[in-house]
């Protein structure tokens, strides 16, 4: 008995941190790949030139009539932000002073300044000229020489290049720039000595005050875009009542009402819900305000304001039924929340198509609540009851987008099949040796199980596509290693320490009741059950991301890209936060 | 899917598409329900925050007396009673108005605005010239409103003069708000809730993107629907 509780033990051991589903969180920016320029490229220099061992130095030493001496950085400039900068000083003028700092490919002839060749860009000392890509150079800047300070500023979310004396911005000399480039540096007499810099000192121009400036802009641009508080209320609304979250809704409403309307005598819709200043109708304000006053009449709200939106919005639809299961499925309750859709929406556990998800959640959550409680025998009876066939089901339907640890496989999937078999045998066991007397017989009789229950623990192959929806999303297809880790749970001894604990936390449980508030919204509203869920805040943040994705993309994948964790709020509260990088738009 | 730019026509992006992007990035529904929330804390909707927490278990985020508080004040200028909105605010932290010489200046024209609405011309006239003229004096940016606000008097029917907009609810809406967030900058919280911002950020973007590409837009801030395109 001894051996085979440790087995299942070690079994149970194995489900790795690895297989615990992460609440989705919003992908955190990655750490840049991409590495900066450091140094001089020395391994690829022309002749001519002689790189001082600082390799930030370099030197003209070959004859004038010789070729020029360009050479690149180590890195290409980092093409994750929004701008990159580097400085070049003018140390010794030599006999011509035709020094050159710029921008070159990878494959730049290194005998050429830079500009001289396609793809490359120059801003030339000896004559101010700049140089894009072609013998031909315009007028730019003003020549540089001996004690000067140079920088080249490749933009590359604007897609331009830019230059810099003495710590003066001078104008955009290129634009449509895209693309992996080189910082250059060119020499071509004697004598000419520069030294770049590629951050490791202060830069002589502010580009710091210049990116700040520009999020500034960006930020001031975005605050300016004309949003009424009254959509925004709308908006509010919308999620609460999606979601099921009446007293907060009724609590809103009058809370609204008291602080605005409290002046004006008459409470007739949009008029009274005016609360700012800044009234100028949003964007949307058509559908928004646009509910004539028959509609609001029929909509029989909570008491309070009328909401200024139009019928087309139902959602109030089983407010009172979303509010009851969820608040029963929060507070441990399942069994009351199925009690409360048996009598309301029955055909959601009917297992009719697209109530997998629903009755999945449900049922699992009835199972882990009974295994958290200690109510081990109601847990496997349970699990005989009600999970094994839905075990069966997921099975033979195929869908199992999950790897679970295999060494888990065999013996939980045949678990449930298997405790069917093993009840005959478990004693009346003293309860603190309850869960592994269960365990016991579960393990040994595993192999025999395995026959019985005909099925192949392993996944099976998966159909095409599998729904987008990631684990933890309402709208989440359940996998049958799902299942089996949700089964695992009663094979610890102290569930709340095993690896499965997150299963007995109240992120689950609001899982759970997401799903059944979905189930319920798409039967009240006379909806296909499977059908998608999300509210409006959802759909409008997912939008935001695609949109600045879809910017990106466009923009040659270059530049900083949009992370929406930034901007979203961290748990430490709504204080302000010293954001170290600032806003990306 | 997505086709070249410089050709002169714009790349379009199709529904299909566009929906497998959208679908791309699940959003945690721990971090809406912290946007909601932050929304009714900053905008002072306690009871509505007290039952959020109630029913979503998120955090507040902060200590919701000191939004009570915060809203006394607001409620108390959006009422019209700008001087005990003052001293609730001087009792919370003085320094808040100590510091901050242009609400100050706004609030004490809110309350010659007050004494103007309530028709009573003698002690409008005292009060402006004994609180608001010296502010006046100091900086001229004060003594144009100070006009503007004694032009009221001017008029027998102040709210149709061209002034009349001083007499607005909007006006005082606009004190109470500048007020508020005046108390919040205090509090070390932010003054702008998240969620508008973030809404205000899909709007401008979506600008920003037409400039580059054809693709479904939302223009349904509530339901969050992808316009139908009539084809």
């Amino acid at each position: 008995m001894q051996a085979a509780v440790a087995a299942l033990r070690g079994v149970a051991a194995t489900v790795s941190p690895a297989a615990i589903p992460q609440t989705p969180s919003v992908p955190r920016p990655s750490p840049p790949s991409v590495i900066p320029p450091h140094e001089l490229n020395v391994a690829a220099q022309s002749h001519g030139i002689e790189v001082h061992r600082d390799k930030r130095t370099v030197e003209y030493v070959g004859r004038h009539s010789a070729d020029v001496g360009a050479i690149q950085s180590d890195h290409p400039a980092c093409n994750n932000v929004e701008i990159y900068y580097f400085e070049m000083t003018v140390l010794e003028k030599g006999e011509l002073g035709r020094v050159a700092i710029g921008y070159s490919p990878r494959e730049f002839t290194l005998s050429k300044q830079p500009g001289w060749e396609p793809n490359s860009y120059g801003y030339h000392g000896d004559d101010g000229k700049k140089f894009g890509g072609n013998g031909k150079g315009e007028d730019y800047g003003p020549k540089f020489g001996k004690g000067d300070t140079v920088g080249a500023a490749y933009s590359l979310s604007t897609q331009e290049i830019f230059f810099t004396k003495n710590g003066v911005k001078l104008r955009t000399a290129f634009r449509r720039i895209r693309g992996e480039l080189f910082p250059t540096l060119g020499l071509h007499s004697k004598g000419e000595v520069v030294r770049v810099n590629f951050g490791q000192a202060p830069f002589k121009y502010d580009i710091e005050a210049l990116l700040c400036e520009t999020r500034a802009a960006r930020a001031a641009a975005v605050e300016k875009v004309p949003l009424s508080t009254p959509l925004v209320h709308s908006v509010v609304r919308q999620y609460l009542l999606h979601y099921g979250y009446r007293d907060t809704l009724n609590a809103f409403d009058s809370d609204v009402g008291s602080l605005c309307g409290t002046t004006s005598g008459n409470d007739n819709g949009p008029t009274s819900m005016a609360v700012d200043g800044d009234d100028a109708p949003g964007t949307s304000g058509g559908s928004a305000s646009a509910s004539t006053a028959t509609e609001q009449q029929q909509q029989q709200q909570q008491g309070g304001v009328t909401p200024p939106w139009g019928a087309h919005w139902t959602d109030e639809c089983a407010l009172g039924v979303r509010q009851f299961v969820r608040q029963r499925v929060m507070a441990g309750d399942v069994a009351g929340a199925v009690g409360c859709i048996k009598a309301t929406y029955p055909q959601i556990l009917e297992g009719g198509p697209g109530t997998e998800v629903v009755r999945f959640h449900l049922a699992t959550q009835q199972y882990i609540e009974l295994v958290s409680a200690g109510s081990i025998d109601a847990a496997v009876s349970f699990a005989q009851s009600t999970l094994a066939p839905m075990q069966r089901t997921l099975a033979a339907s195929g869908i199992g987008g999950m790897v679970a640890p295999p060494a888990v496989a065999s013996t939980p999937a045949a678990a449930v099949p298997a405790a069917a078999a093993a009840t005959a045998r478990v004693p009346a066991a003293p309860p603190p040796v309850a869960p592994p007397a269960a365990a016991q017989p579960r393990s040994s009789s595993a192999a025999a199980a395995a026959g019985s229950s005909g099925q192949p623990p392993a996944a099976s192959p998966t159909r095409t596509p599998l729904p987008p929806h990631p684990r933890g999303h309402p709208c989440h297809h359940p996998s049958e290693a799902e299942l089996r880790d949700v089964v695992a749970l009663i094979a610890y001894e102290c569930p709340p320490a095993s690896p499965l604990a997150w299963l007995l936390g109240p992120v689950q449980r609001e899982r759970v009741a997401d799903a059944a508030n979905a189930a319920l919204l798409a039967a009240a509203r006379g909806l296909p059950l499977g059908d998608a869920c999300t509210s409006g805040v959802e759909r409008l943040l997912c939008q935001l991301v695609a949109v600045q994705a879809t910017r990106y993309e466009l923009n040659g994948s270059q530049g900083g890209a949009f992370e929406l964790g930034e901007h979203l709020l961290s748990s430490t509260t709504n204080k302000q936060q010293q954001t170290a990088s600032p806003m990306q738009l | 899917m997505v086709g070249r730019d410089g050709e002169g026509s714009l790349p379009t992006i199709g529904a299909e598409a566009w929906e497998s992007k959208l679908a791309a990035t699940p959003i945690p529904k721990e971090a809406m329900n912290k946007l909601i929330m932050n929304f009714l804390v900053t905008e002072g909707y306690i009871e509505a925050a007290r039952a959020f927490i109630k029913e979503s278990g998120t955090e507040p985020g902060l200590d919701l007396d000191t939004i009570t508080d915060r809203m006394e004040v607001r409620k108390a200028v959006q009422a019209g009673n700008v001087y005990s909105a003052i001293e609730k605010v001087n009792d919370m932290n003085p320094e808040i108005l100590e510091s901050q010489e242009d609400l100050f200046f706004h609030l004490q024209q809110q309350r010659l605005i007050e004494l103007i609405r309530s028709g009573n011309v003698e002690s409008a006239l005292d009060f402006a010239e004994e609180y608001l003229a010296p502010q006046g004096e100091e900086n001229p940016k004060f003594l144009e409103d100070l006009e503007r606000t004694v032009a009221l008097l001017a008029f027998e029917d102040a709210k149709s003069s061209p002034v009349g907009g001083l007499m607005d609810i909007a006006q005082r809406q606009k004190t109470a708000s500048e007020l508020n967030a005046a108390i919040l900058g205090s509090q070390c919280a932010e003054k702008d809730a998240r969620l508008p911002m973030l809404i205000k950020m899909l709007l401008w973007s979506q600008t920003q993107l037409d400039d580059k590409a054809n693709y479904p837009h939302i223009s349904d801030l509530v339901t969050g629907q992808l316009d139908v395109k009539a084809e």
